[in-house]
């Protein structure tokens, strides 16, 4: 069973100025507190009766950080109900983040995600602020912040033309912050060109290197781009949380009230994005209108990688074709690369006979169950 | 293939063939890393890309093989229903009795004493005598059909593929030995 996962929108405002942005033109429309706290009690009421009380909530903007006080409003209030195993989480572009805030953050346990792009250079290009200026400095301290709370636990690199050229050393400056995890997406609104992804290509291929050699050593962060591709062979697909479930159990609000249903589909909650309006929390938080899901694409009906492929994901396939259940030729291209990486990587591993990635291994079948198993926990007697 | 095109991939992962190659040459941990001294050789917590998690200290998981078969579940006489299904599920540390209801109605109990940071599986009801009470059993590394539970280690030492690989060998063998 997947928990049932609730995504607010705090506010479109954004203090960034990042040249992908999936939520097109920040305008300064923030969610009143009221409508929060209307969406998590629906939200936790759904979640009682549909999902054994397993309630996920993030928080997202723009720069919900900008919202910090209905953040931190809506994380008590969770935490206050009873009966419920809510996890929560926020992604952000963690410039707002102090010592204070990573020590809120901490107690209230809220997990955090913080997306910065690699070096100062490669992130810059990217991720400047709204005045076009560096914005690395200022990711760094809240970094640090979270690190000094016991909060440092994922990053999120965004790969756009900005870095595709300097992917790998991008990648090693991350894992020099010592997360838990860094996570790859993908841009696929960018216009890549060929020569593009041809560098792409190579520095994954060192991305690939590098990770067999820290593999297992201390410190070393997961990194589910190939982890997840490995997984989903000894799983028999991709499982639990690598899975989309946009549209089924996994709602986002927008300031507006209007549901969608993922986060990263909200856009500007304009015209453009009025076919992808699932509801409207006046009328519940279930989703009242359905959304074309998975892949229509002919081709991947035949495709040996079906099983451990992307294109389940509604938004990567919005981005680059403008249809959720249609992937793009660059997303297909990039998803097999990484397969055959991560294949790659696992021969490396096995034959080298890395013991922690042999651990690892071991248990990618319960993976899946185990994310769950975790949430259940205090239901189990004693 | 070109980037600008979508084409389906022509071959699946090498993985599978890889651990069954493993699995029947030997063991693929040949010594253990002295730099994981002390953090637990059976930890199953470093396997989750999705999270990253484990059950928490002084918990065990527990999975029920065979579950297909099932109808019913009580831990501790208490019904628990929810949890037959494919995936394992956290006990605490410590002595349990598990009773499984097969779909025909028998049920058996299985006494279970479940170890930190270790998965138990509880084996096929055909492993087990049915309408009684097998003797205490412990995780412990060894085959399913010896008639205890068995611990992380040979659930597959590499996953399902592995103990897939493993029986794939023992059919071969067979046939070659007539």
């Amino acid at each position: 069973m997947r928990p049932f996962h609730l995504s607010l929108v705090l506010t479109h405002a954004c203090n960034l100025a990042c040249t992908y942005c999936c939520m097109g033109e920040h305008h300064a429309r923030a969610m009143p507190l009221a409508m929060a706290e209307r969406a998590l009690d629906l939200a936790a009421d759904h979640a009682t009766t549909a999902t054994g009380g397993m309630l996920d909530v993030g928080f997202f903007g723009g720069e919900p950080l900008l919202a910090w006080g209905t953040l931190v409003a809506i994380a008590k209030r969770a935490r206050a109900k009873p009966g419920l195993l809510t996890r929560l989480q926020v992604t952000t572009n963690g410039t707002l983040i102090d010592d204070e805030r990573a020590r809120v953050l901490a107690d209230l346990g809220v997990r955090t995600t913080i997306s910065i792009d690699g070096t100062a250079e490669s992130h810059d290009r990217a991720r400047p602020n709204a005045k076009g200026r560096s914005s690395h400095a200022a990711v760094l301290r809240g970094v640090e912040s979270l690190a000094h709370a016991g909060l440092l636990e994922d990053l999120l690199l965004v790969v756009s033309r900005a870095n595709v050229r300097t992917l790998r050393s991008d990648i090693a400056y991350l894992r020099g912050l010592r997360p838990r995890a860094i996570h790859v997406n993908v841009a696929y609104e960018s216009a890549f060109t060929d020569d593009e992804l041809v560098a792409w290509e190579a520095e994954l291929r060192g991305v690939a290197e590098d990770f067999v050699t820290s593999y297992g050593t201390e410190g070393a962060p997961r990194f589910p781009l190939f982890e997840t591709k490995i997984a989903a062979i000894v799983n028999g697909g991709l499982t639990g949380d690598d899975g989309c479930s946009v549209g089924r159990s996994n709602v986002a609000v927008a300031p507006s009230g209007r549901l969608f249903p993922c986060d990263r589909l909200v856009g500007e909650d304009g015209p453009r994005e009025a076919p992808r309006v699932i509801g409207h929390l006046d009328e519940g938080i279930a989703p009242t209108r359905s959304l074309a899901r998975g892949t229509s694409a002919p081709e991947c009906a035949t495709c040996e990688e079906r099983t451990r492929c992307g294109s389940h994901c509604a938004c990567a396939n919005a981005a680059e074709t403008g249809a959720t259940n249609m992937p793009g030729p660059v997303q297909c291209w990039h998803e097999q690369v990484v397969a055959a990486l991560a294949d790659d990587v696992a021969e490396a591993l096995l034959n080298g006979k890395n013991v922690r990635f042999s651990q690892w291994l071991r248990g990618t079948h319960i993976v899946g169950a185990r994310e769950e198993t975790k949430r259940r926990l205090p239901q189990v007697p004693s | 293939m070109s980037a600008r095109e979508r084409k389906p991939a022509p071959r699946g992962s090498r993985i599978p063939a890889l651990i069954a190659a493993l699995a029947l040459t030997g063991p693929m941990i040949a010594a253990a890393d002295p730099r994981d001294a002390g953090r637990g050789s059976s930890d199953a917590g470093d396997a989750s890309t999705a999270d990253g998690g484990a059950p928490a200290s002084g918990e065990g998981l527990v999975q029920i093989d065979g579950r297909e078969m099932y109808r019913g579940l009580t831990i501790d006489d208490q019904p628990r229903d929810e949890l037959l299904k494919s995936e394992p599920f956290a006990l605490p540390a410590g002595a349990h009795t598990i009773r499984i209801t097969r779909s025909d109605g028998t049920a058996y109990d299985v006494r279970l004493t479940v170890q930190a940071g270790v998965t138990a599986v509880v084996p096929r009801s055909e492993c087990q005598p049915l309408g009684g009470a097998p003797p205490p059993i412990e995780p412990r590394p060894s085959g399913c059909c010896g008639g205890g539970a068995t611990s992380n280690e040979t659930a597959g030492r590499y996953g399902m593929l592995a103990t897939a690989a493993m029986a794939i060998a023992v059919v071969r063998r067979r046939k070659r030995d007539r």
